[in-house]
C-alpha cells in the first residue's frame, strides 16, 4: 500500500515499474487484492502526489499508507467513455465548493476513504472554469461523514465480487477550496493533466489482467503434465502443446508491453507512463488475458468449469479489464488518434488535427 | 535464458501471494472486501527494508 508514495511522505518512493512487478505476482493469486494494490499506488493517489499541494499530499499519504484504496470518481450515468460530458458540478461559494451530482461504477465505493471526485468547476456566478478533481474524505468508522455524501447502492458484478462497485450521490456536499487539485496547467487544462495519472492506472489494470493470465497458464502447465487420458499425459497431445505455446507467447508479449510502458514514467516529463504505450499495452494485455484464461479453463475440461479450480473465478474476474479503466474500443481510438495524428474520437463537426486543435474542417474537405 | 536482476519488491510479493491465494475464493463467494489482506500489505511495507537497493546473494537477501 502506497509503495509509490515519495519517501518524504512516508512511502517507499518505488517506481511504477516496481509496482507492476508486485501487481503481477499478487494477481496470479488474488485479482481483488491486486486491484487494491493498483489503486493504492496508481491512479488517484498518484495524481495527488504529482499535482497536489504539500498539504494535500501530507493529508492523503497517511490514509493510503494505513491501508486505504482511494476511489477515483469519474464515471456518471450519462458520461461513461465520454467522460468530459460529466454533469457533476462544483460551484464556488466563499472558501469552499458545493458539489452536486451522481457518480456510478465507483470502484471501492463504500469502503474507500479517500475519493478523487471529478466535477465541472463553476465560479460564484456559475461560469464554467474547467473540470477539476476534489479530494473528499469519507470514513464512517472514524465518524467522518460529510453531509451530502451518500453511497446509494452497490452493483452486483460478474467478477471481482469482493470489490464494491457503487453509485455515489453528492447533494450540496461542501469541500474546502484547499482540497481542489490544481495542476500547473490551470483549470482549463486540468482534466487532461489529471488524466495523465490515469496512464499509470491503465498500466496497473493491464498488469492485473496479465498476472491473472500468467497464473492461469501456470496452472494449465501443471495440469497438462499431471492429468492422463488415453494412457498418456495431456502434455503429450500436440493440440494442447500448441495452445500452451500460444498462451505463453500472449502473456510474454503483454508483460513486455506493460513493462515498457511502465518504464517510460521514469523519463517522461509528466512522471507518468506514456499515453500511447499505456493504452496499447492495456488493450493488448486485457484482450489476451481473456483468451489465455479461457484456454486454460478449456484444458481443465469440466473441472475448470466448476468451482473446484479457480479458473472459473479468474475468467469472471479478467473479463472486466476490457471494460474498466478505458474500454478496448476507447483505447483503440486513442492509439489510432496517436498513429494518425488526429484528435479522436471524431465528432459530427468534422475532425481536428492533433497538432492544431483550433482548426476544424469537415470530413472529406 | 537471460538472467534478470532480482527485484525484492517482486520477491516479497511472491511471498504475500502464497498467503492470499487460498483466501481468494472466499472474497469472491461472500462478496466481501479483503481487509485481512490489506493488513498484510501494510505490514509488509513497514518491514523497513529498502527493497529497491537489494540484490540476492547465495545466502539470501543482501540489503
Amino acid at each position: 500500500m502506497g509503495m509509490t508514495i515519495p519517501k518524504e511522505y512516508g512511502g517507499l518512493g518505488a517506481s511504477f515499474y516496481d509496482c507492476a512487478l508486485v501487481i503481477e505476482e499478487i494477481a496470479k493469486a488474488c485479482t481483488l487484492t491486486a486491484r487494491i494494490v493498483v489503486e493504492a499506488n496508481m491512479g488517484g493517489i498518484s495524481a495527488v502526489m504529482a499535482y497536489g499541494t504539500h498539504e494535500q499530499k501530507a493529508f492523503c499519504a497517511p490514509i493510503v499508507l494505513a491501508g486505504d484504496k482511494p476511489a477515483i470518481c469519474i464515471t456518471e450515468p450519462d458520461a461513461g467513455s465520454a467522460a468530459t460530458e460529466m454533469q457533476t458540478t462544483a460551484r464556488k461559494s466563499g472558501d469552499r465548493y458545493i458539489l452536486n451530482g451522481t457518480k456510478h461504477w465507483i470502484t471501492g465505493g463504500g469502503v474507500s476513504k479517500l475519493h478523487l471526485v471529478f466535477a465541472r468547476v463553476l465560479d460564484e456566478n456559475g461560469n464554467e472554469e474547467g473540470i477539476g478533481g476534489f479530494i473528499v474524505h469519507h470514513d464512517p468508522d472514524a465518524r467522518i461523514e460529510p453531509k451530502g455524501f451518500e453511497v446509494v447502492r452497490r452493483e452486483r458484478t460478474m467478477g471481482l465480487c469482493g470489490m464494491p462497485e457503487a453509485e455515489l450521490k453528492f447533494s450540496d456536499l461542501e469541500v474546502g477550496e484547499a482540497f481542489l487539485l490544481r495542476p500547473s496547467a490551470g483549470l482549463k487544462r486540468s482534466f487532461a493533466q489529471l488524466m495523465e495519472a490515469y496512464n499509470s492506472q491503465r498500466v496497473g489494470a493491464g498488469t492485473i489482467a496479465m498476472g491473472v493470465a500468467a497464473g492461469a497458464l501456470d496452472r494449465a502447465k501443471d495440469y497438462l503434465k499431471m492429468r492422463e487420458q488415453f494412457g498418456r499425459p495431456l502434455a503429450e497431445f500436440q493440440g494442447l502443446q500448441w495452445m500452451v505455446a500460444d498462451m505463453d507467447a500472449s502473456v510474454h508479449a503483454s508483460r513486455l508491453m506493460l513493462r515498457e510502458a511502465a518504464k517510460t514514467a521514469q523519463v517522461s516529463a509528466t512522471g507518468f507512463p506514456d499515453m500511447m504505450m499505456a493504452a496499447r499495452a492495456k488493450l493488448f494485455a486485457s484482450e489476451a488475458a481473456i483468451k489465455v484464461v479461457n484456454d486454460a479453463l478449456q484444458m481443465f475440461g469440466a473441472r475448470g468449469y466448476g468451482d473446484q479450480e479457480p479458473l472459473e473465478r479468474m475468467y469472471r474476474d479478467v473479463r472486466m479489464f476490457t471494460i474498466g479503466g478505458g474500454t478496448a474500443q476507447i483505447l483503440r481510438t486513442q492509439v489510432a488518434g496517436n498513429l494518425l495524428d488526429i484528435k479522436t474520437p471524431q465528432t459530427r463537426e468534422g475532425y481536428v488535427d492533433a497538432a492544431d486543435i483550433g482548426s476544424v474542417r469537415a470530413v472529406g474537405e | 535464458m537471460l538472467a534478470e536482476k532480482v527485484n525484492l519488491y517482486q520477491e516479497l510479493a511472491k511471498e504475500l501471494a502464497k498467503e492470499f491465494a487460498p483466501k481468494a475464493a472466499h472474497w469472491d463467494e461472500t462478496r466481501t472486501y479483503c481487509h485481512e489482506n490489506i493488513k498484510s500489505l501494510v505490514k509488509a511495507r513497514f518491514d523497513g527494508h529498502d527493497y529497491s537497493q537489494g540484490i540476492r546473494g547465495p545466502g539470501g537477501f543482501i540489503l
